[in-house]
């Protein structure tokens, strides 16, 4: 399909597309595991406040 | 009701009210629209990269090209704003320059990898080995390891606070003496000059390679700032968490 | 500052099992190579320049914990801070008095070790004086490499991680230096200039870095 080179060009996309998504979904996932924490720990705060 | 007015505590007292709230504030807004950019960019990028005609000397293994140079352009711009954070955090001791400069760090790393991934991918066709020592490989070698020792620097403090300067200086450093490694490794690909000449040089550029290119590098790009800005709220909402929790272990 | 410089080779010499110990490390990378790559004198001595660069690279890279010891365990960088000199000099002097203890006995090695790797008189001659030029270098880098983990507890490694990048145009030109020396038609002098012109950028701002360093971890 992309010549005889495909074997070479099919892994360079499929790395760079790995690194960069697998990199967006750790970013991702860390922002919603503080994002909660945080909440809760907020939350906790205005409990023992009150 | 903010954390911020709870939290007088830490070595950093500059974590004034307004800076990091203002930062997360723009952050929410503008990571939606630097997603929708990039992931624009890289439609437009990737659908004109596979619509280039196929290179004279290289047929359609040019299309590594739009994938490898984006990314080893992508690897030197970090280090820039890296080093501009590094300013920042030396010269005005501004936390959010800390913040953006551990941030980018493992980001450069990745475009480093993939600049030295792709680059081995392309040159298994065109020069037949897996590896060439040449001056731009080996350069952007050279810059992966600083990259990994930064990492690695960033990591050995216990207390995130002290490695600002550390960090700071060191990326400053090194900003300093880039310019002659990439010198010296010039030179001693000359003095070692293979028989076959770089091909990993841009072909010759008529606008059907150069705008899928640019197309890609702006793709890049928006993706860099795109996790930069992600990547540093989550470490202002580290600092909240662990601040909070410095907060708790004093009350009792 | 001559009191300084004084004070701190006393120093150095008094834990002067660091320079030994460099010069030891030399030793056992000159010896390793012939079981690596065989007997071969020819070989050997064709490839000499480059063990001997290499052997004193690491050694010089390994004694760069050492730079600020002193000052981490008796808690007396503070000292250094307050005393009133220009912080560069202060720093510019004890990088220079490290380089002494450490750098200088690999390159008074060189000699031995050429031989033992059946590098001609000329060539040990050009890459004693590409060493003499070029490992300065290395201790003015590694001050603010030393500068930036003295409080790490085991920060030898990551010191040498972090240099090393900084110091391979050191190595270029010093092995194109001795090259230049040996094969007719390359040059010597200007690979050797540049060599020293590194050298002396680095003196500079190594010690720029570190007093930075330091200065914000005394305030």
């Amino acid at each position: 399909m992309f010549g005889e080179h495909a074997a070479f060009i099919i892994p360079s996309y499929l790395i760079s597309f790995l690194a960069l998504s697998i990199a967006t979904l750790v970013i991702w996932r860390t922002y919603s595991v503080r994002k909660k924490e945080l909440a809760r720990m907020e939350a906790q705060l205005e409990k023992q406040n009150t | 009701m903010t954390p911020e007015n709870a939290i007088h505590t830490g070595p950093s007292n500059l974590w004034g009210l307004a800076n990091p709230t203002r930062f997360m504030g723009f952050a929410n807004r503008a990571i939606p629209i630097l997603a929708c950019l990039t992931i624009l960019l890289f439609g437009i990028g990737l659908y004109l990269s596979f619509n280039a005609p196929e290179d004279y000397q290289q047929g359609y293994t040019v299309l590594i090209m739009f994938i490898h140079v984006p990314a080893a352009w992508l690897a030197m711009m970090t280090y820039s704003v890296m080093s501009i954070s590094a300013l920042g955090s030396i010269i005005w001791r501004h936390p959010l320059a800390d913040v953006s400069l551990r941030t980018a760090a493992p980001l450069g790393a990745i475009f480093t990898f993939l600049a030295l991934a792709t680059g081995s991918l392309w040159g298994k066709p065109m020069w037949g080995t897996w590896w060439e020592w040449d001056a731009r490989m080996t350069s952007v070698l050279i810059l992966l390891i600083i990259y990994l020792g930064l990492i690695a620097l960033s990591k050995a403090f216990d207390e995130p606070s002290e490695a600002a300067q550390p960090l700071a200086i060191m990326t400053l450093v090194g900003f300093a003496i880039i310019p002659i490694i990439k010198f010296s490794v010039d030179w001693w690909n000359t003095l070692h000059q293979p028989a076959s000449v770089s091909r990993l040089d841009t072909p010759a550029m008529g606008p059907e390679f150069l705008y899928p290119l640019l197309i890609m590098a702006l793709a890049y790009m928006a993706l860099f700032f795109t996790l930069h800005f992600m990547s540093m709220r989550n470490e202002v909402l580290a600092r909240r968490i662990r601040a909070m929790k410095m907060k708790q272990a004093r009350r009792g | 500052m001559v009191a300084l410089l004084k004070r701190e080779v006393q120093i150095a010499w008094r834990s002067g099992g660091g320079a030994l110990t460099g010069v030891l490390f030399f030793l056992a990378v000159v010896t390793v190579f012939p079981f690596a790559v065989g007997p071969d004198t020819k070989l050997l001595s064709h490839l000499a320049p480059a063990i001997l660069w290499i052997g004193a690279l690491l050694a010089s890279l390994l004694g760069l914990d050492r730079m600020f010891a002193q000052e981490r365990e008796d808690g007396s960088l503070d000292v250094l801070v307050m005393q009133g000199h220009p912080l560069m000099a202060v720093f510019f002097v004890k990088a220079f008095a490290h380089w002494l203890m450490s750098g200088l006995p690999l390159v008074l090695a060189t000699p031995l070790f050429g031989i033992m790797l059946n590098l001609s008189p000329l060539g040990i001659g050009a890459t004693m004086v590409t060493l003499l030029a070029g490992t300065p270098a290395i201790s003015f880098i590694g001050a603010a490499g030393a500068s930036v983990a003295v409080k790490l507890p085991r920060g030898g490694m990551l010191i040498s991680v972090l240099v090393l990048p900084l110091v391979i145009p050191v190595l270029v030109f010093g092995i194109a230096a001795i090259t230049g020396a040996l094969q007719d038609p390359a040059p010597f002098t200007a690979p050797f200039l540049l060599l020293c012109a590194i050298t002396l950028f680095t003196s500079v701002l190594g010690p720029l870095a570190a007093s930075v360093m330091l200065r914000h971890s005394a305030d």
